[in-house]
């Protein structure tokens, strides 16, 4: 784990290329292990605001800084190895690696990261039974339900041991059901460890499961729990 | 230490990823493997060839040489002068000398061609000792231990294992050799054990040689031996000192030089051609990874959030194509090794240029041309897959992530900027000399015009089908099919980059060999103005004045006239030129003039062909020194004609010119005019017993019709190898159309899936896909034809006047060319109607709900 908080956003602004202002000055801490949701319209910034905690977008105006590490001015290289160190990713559409079988999928961030090949498949082989796929650690990603490729992706953003968990509409592909199930086990299993995680979602029940919850306007973020 | 430990991991994520493609898209990488592998199997395969071709040369030339320091050679057929042959033996520097005649011969009875040598066996034996003969059943070699006996009667003959076989005679018979215009009678008397297998030689004594073939009172050459304290230069300065106008410093070296420089434009271009099939494959490659890339685009994005840097990710694909390029080259050097070996024992090694006609030798592979064939493979692999990679590398993670399969890829107004810097950078290229010989600028200007058309090819497709939006409204598919490609004319790009290469290098073969064809066929209609043309060979036979006069007073002869054509040598370092000896603008003979002059000058008149003109860089008016007798003789160049039968060149003089210049009369072919053109079959057989009775054996007779269908099937033979290597490079390219094709729809279900969703039916999806490969393919044949019409320019104008030192005049086969472009087209509707077949065939929902 990285020294200072897992995300700092300083005044941060966006103005799109086309000129349009998506959100301005926007002040957000989130502490070790400190859970927080955004919820918002479409096409507000709850995608964008993601986007610049990983260092994949450039902020306008602000600062964006990431287990103690300022992303601003940082070479692309650097992001890159900020982002691998430091965030784990879920996505709505999953996003696992077809023809990878799922212990490879999920040691894949921790192999980039510099982890030796055993010690990484030894960790998504641990993270994998967690998730309730311990038995499945070798079949491919084709044979898995939308659940069980979530499962896939939420061990694999751990796996790494990453500061900051960024999750965008994880359950949104999925049946009202598997999602409860998914956001329990993505829940508990980042709760189990020491890391922050900010989730978009559209979903007022997700939202709900979290320490704080955000709300997006045009106008800026407002803590619905104030 | 962390980069190390980082470039590990990266490589084992490079497995993962590349096994993973391997097992999702095999015969992807298998057809972009092959076409590597086709491409670096030509290219090797006629390497070797060539190459065992030449060493045959060189080793046959060597084995003929013997340990000889040095050689003087006749600078014509006519020889030189044997009083030379003492001077330069009292020489300080010379050790030994042994005078040789060489003569071209036929065996009587089965008319099979020899070279006859005439040697003092005393002489050679310190020499040249493969020359000596070894008695029948002596067991020993003739000269030089029988005790100073002469083991070497005047009517022997020793023949080598080749010349045994082709003359059909064995040991104590007597043997017919017809050389110089004379037959004799020799007795077999033993082998040539030195001579090495496939060698057609026969040794007889040089005295014999001199008195049986009229070749009293000159020698053909002089093999020397270097004094020992002195130097190989010393003795050259000695020798080039003395040496009359009519003989030439030569060596084996030298000689094995000039031949090898003969064929050396005729096996660059070769290797070339082949390597034409490799740039294809090359851009099927670049295919093949575009492709790849834009099927991973959601692949590449996730790998760059989770922490895959830029350049692991580019360096992810320029691995691919060195795997490929690897797995290609060695598929590739193992399946030319094995066709050059088929080659060689089946047909032999002449590739069609008639310039190694001989008994190939043993396939010498060395390790240099295998590392250099296999660099070339995973370069060009590599080369296809830079871009691709770059373009990967550059996408946003964060929108690539989201975006559907190869739509971030295309821009709305592709770039032509560096296209057409490209072209112009060909059209200087063009106006460079050649280096060496080699038109070394003019194939990197076909390089620069290729990747030019590939690089316009999204600007063109969209500058051509813009129009189409406005015209056509009447089908939904065609509309549909229409608007994929303009929205993204860098995928379209990506499908068409190897069908633009193989079209467009197609059509200029095609052109280049039909614009030679049509130059040549022409040439022979302005030339071949007689009725019958009378060959006695090149110098095996020839007619003395009597027999001419004879000859002309046969009946049925409305006009003959008599020629002779002869080596001369005008520059040591070059091979010979043909010297005819002829009337220049006759009723039977005529040249096709390019040049003339348009003064009066007084002296003796040559004209001289375009290649002779190129190679020694004369022109009209000038003088030159032609090596005619012990002083040389000066002529003008009075006219520069067409030839396209002596890649050397050739030099036209007067007949009169000549008499007078060497008293020599004699005449080995005539030309003759019928009285009655209409009966030239008749005719022919007429006079050719009669003309045979005369000349006391039986000579060639052509008529005009019979040379000029000969000479296009030899042109259309040495053009074969081109043809067979041009029908690989389209078969590259046409499998890649499909193969390109259908991966491309494979990129697209989840598109099928929607649009089946919202109603659209299986055979309209077909349709628009049919009209989509139509579409693709005409403005693939649009880049390609141009391109292809650029490049024939390139070949026709720059490349061959630079190999061959000859030029020719364009002619477009436009009935071949609408060929190709209609199987073209039809290839790429069929081709996209069968993918489409099969995409549509998927289960609409599961293709819809599918991620990648």
């Amino acid at each position: 784990m990285q020294n200072g908080h897992p995300l700092i956003l300083e005044s941060l602004s966006k103005i799109l290329p086309n000129g349009r202002e998506l959100f301005t000055d926007i002040n957000l801490t989130l502490s070790n292990g400190e859970f927080i949701s955004i919820q918002g319209e479409s096409g507000i910034g709850k995608s964008t605001l993601l986007n610049l905690a990983a260092g994949l977008d450039m902020p306008t105006r602000g600062e964006v800084i990431v287990a103690g590490q300022s992303l601003t001015g940082l070479s692309e290289t650097k992001l890159t190895d900020v982002r691998g160190r430091s965030i784990g990713f879920v996505f709505q559409a999953f996003h696992v690696l077809p023809f990878l079988n799922l212990i490879q999928n999920v040691s894949l961030p921790a192999i980039l990261t510099g982890d030796r090949r055993d010690l990484a498949l030894q960790k998504a082989a641990d993270l994998l039974h967690e998730v309730g796929l311990g038995d499945r650690a070798y079949s491919l990603v084709s044979e898995l339900s939308g659940g069980e490729l979530q499962r896939v992706a939420i061990a694999r953003a751990l796996v790494h041991s990453p500061a900051l968990i960024l999750a965008d509409e994880p359950t949104g592909n999925l049946d009202p059901s598997t999602s409860s199930e998914v956001m329990d086990l993505l829940t508990q299993t980042v709760k189990s460890t020491d890391a922050a995680m900010i989730l978009v979602t559209h979903s007022a029940i997700d939202a709900a499961s979290a320490d704080r919850q955000l709300m997006m306007t045009a106008t800026g973020i407002q803590d619905l729990d104030d | 230490m962390t980069s190390v430990k980082q470039n590990v991991q990266s490589g084992l994520i490079w497995r993962w990823l590349f096994i993973g493609q391997l097992r999702a898209f095999p015969f992807r990488y298998i057809f972009a493997a092959l076409s590597i592998a086709i491409g670096i199997a030509l290219g090797f395969s006629v390497h070797l060839i060539n190459a065992s071709a030449s060493d045959a040369f060189g080793d046959a030339v060597r084995n003929l040489s013997g340990s000889s320091d040095a050689q003087v050679a006749g600078a014509t057929n006519l020889g030189f002068d044997e009083q030379l042959y003492p001077r330069i033996y009292r020489l300080a520097e010379v050790a030994d000398v042994s005078p040789v005649i060489e003569m071209s011969a036929i065996f009587g009875g089965t008319g099979e061609r020899v070279k006859l040598i005439g040697i003092d066996p005393f002489r050679a034996a310190a020499i040249t000792p493969t020359l000596l003969g070894r008695q029948e059943n002596s067991g020993e070699q003739s000269a030089g231990r029988t005790g100073g006996q002469t083991a070497f009667p005047i009517n022997a003959v020793h023949l080598s294992d080749a010349a045994f076989t082709l003359s059909k005679a064995k040991a104590g018979e007597l043997l017919k050799i017809r050389a110089n215009g004379a037959t004799h009678e020799f007795q077999v008397a033993g082998d040539l054990p030195g001579i090495e297998a496939g060698q057609a030689v026969a040794v007889i004594d040089i005295a014999a040689a001199q008195w049986r073939f009229d070749r009293l009172g000159v020698l053909d050459r002089l093999d020397i031996k270097r004094a020992e304290n002195s130097t190989q230069s010393s003795l050259a300065r000695a020798l080039e000192k003395m040496l009359p106008s009519d003989a030439r410093l030569s060596g084996a070296e030298n000689e094995i030089k000039k031949r090898t420089s003969l064929s050396r434009a005729y096996r660059v271009n070769l290797e070339m051609l082949a390597l034409v099939a490799l740039v294809t494959g090359g851009f099927l490659v670049y295919s093949a990874q575009s492709l790849s890339a834009q099927t991973r685009q959601q692949q590449f994005a996730l790998l760059r959030i989770l922490g895959l840097q830029k350049n692991s990710l580019q360096r992810q694909l320029l691995l691919e194509g060195l795997a490929l390029g690897l797995v290609g080259s060695v598929l590739g050097i193992i399946l030319g090794y094995m066709s050059a070996y088929l080659i060689l024992t089946i047909v032999g090694s002449d590739l069609g240029g008639g310039y190694f006609s001989g008994t190939p030798g043993p396939i010498d592979v060395t390790i240099t041309a295998v590392f250099v064939f296999l660099g070339l493979g995973i370069l060009t692999a590599m080369s296809g897959s830079f871009s691709p990679g770059r373009r990967a590398a550059r996408l946003h993670p964060a929108q690539a992530i989201k975006a559907s399969t190869g739509s971030l890829q295309n821009t709305e107004h592709p770039a032509w900027l560096p296209g057409i810097l490209l072209l112009l950078i060909a059209g200087f290229l063009v106006w460079l000399p050649a280096i060496d010989g080699l038109p070394i600028f003019g194939y990197l200007a076909v390089a620069a015009v290729l990747a030019g058309a590939i690089w316009l090819t999204p600007w063109l497709a969209r500058t051509l089908l813009t129009p189409l939006t406005g015209i056509v409204r009447r089908s939904v598919a065609f509309d549909l099919a229409l608007h994929h490609i303009l929205r993204s004319p860098a995928q379209a790009a990506a499908a068409l980059g190897g069908i633009v290469a193989s079209v467009g290098l197609m059509i200029a073969m095609v052109i280049m060999v039909s614009s030679f064809r049509t130059s040549v066929d022409n040439w022979l209609e302005s030339i071949l103005s007689a009725d019958l043309y009378v060959s006695g060979g090149f110098v095996e036979t020839s007619f003395d004045p009597d027999q001419q006069k004879q000859i002309s007073q046969l009946p049925g002869i409305a006009v003959v006239e008599f020629s002779k054509t002869m080596n001369v040598s005008l520059d040591p370092r070059r091979p010979p030129v043909n010297l005819i000896i002829r009337p220049v603008q006759s009723s039977n003979y005529r040249l096709s003039l390019i040049d003339t002059t348009k003064q009066d000058i007084a002296g003796i008149p040559i004209w001289i062909s375009e290649p002779a003109a190129r190679i020694y860089d004369l022109q009209v008016d000038q003088n030159i020194r032609l090596p005619i007798g012990a002083r040389g003789t000066s002529v003008y160049v009075a006219g520069i004609w067409s030839d396209y039968a002596r890649q050397q060149g050739a030099l036209v003089m007067e007949s009169e010119d000549y008499d007078k210049l060497t008293g020599d009369f004699e005449r080995s072919e005539l030309a003759i005019s019928l009285q009655d053109p209409e009966n030239v079959d008749a005719e022919t057989e007429r006079l050719k017993r009669q003309i045979g009775n005369i000349a006391g054996s039986d000579p060639e007779i052509s008529n005009a019709a019979g040379i000029r269908n000969i000479a296009l099937q030899l042109f259309d033979r040495s053009f074969a190898i081109t043809y067979g290597l041009e029908a690989v490079a389209i078969l590259i390219g046409m499998v890649g159309v499909g193969a390109t094709f259908a991966a491309q729809v494979g990129t697209r279900i989840k598109e099928f899936g929607m649009l089946r969703h919202i109603g659209f039916g299986r055979r309209k999806i077909i349709a628009m896909l049919a009209y989509e490969g139509m579409l693709l393919g005409l403005v693939g044949l649009a880049a390609g034809v141009a391109s292809g019409l650029a490049i024939s320019q390139i070949l026709v104008h720059v490349i061959n006047p630079q190999s061959f030192n000859l030029t020719m005049n364009t002619s477009i086969p436009y009935i071949v060319l609408l060929g190709i472009s209609a199987a073209l087209l039809v290839t790429s509707g069929l081709t996209a109607i069968f993918a489409g077949r099969r995409a549509a065939a998927t289960n609409a929902l599961r293709a819809v709900k599918e991620d990648w």
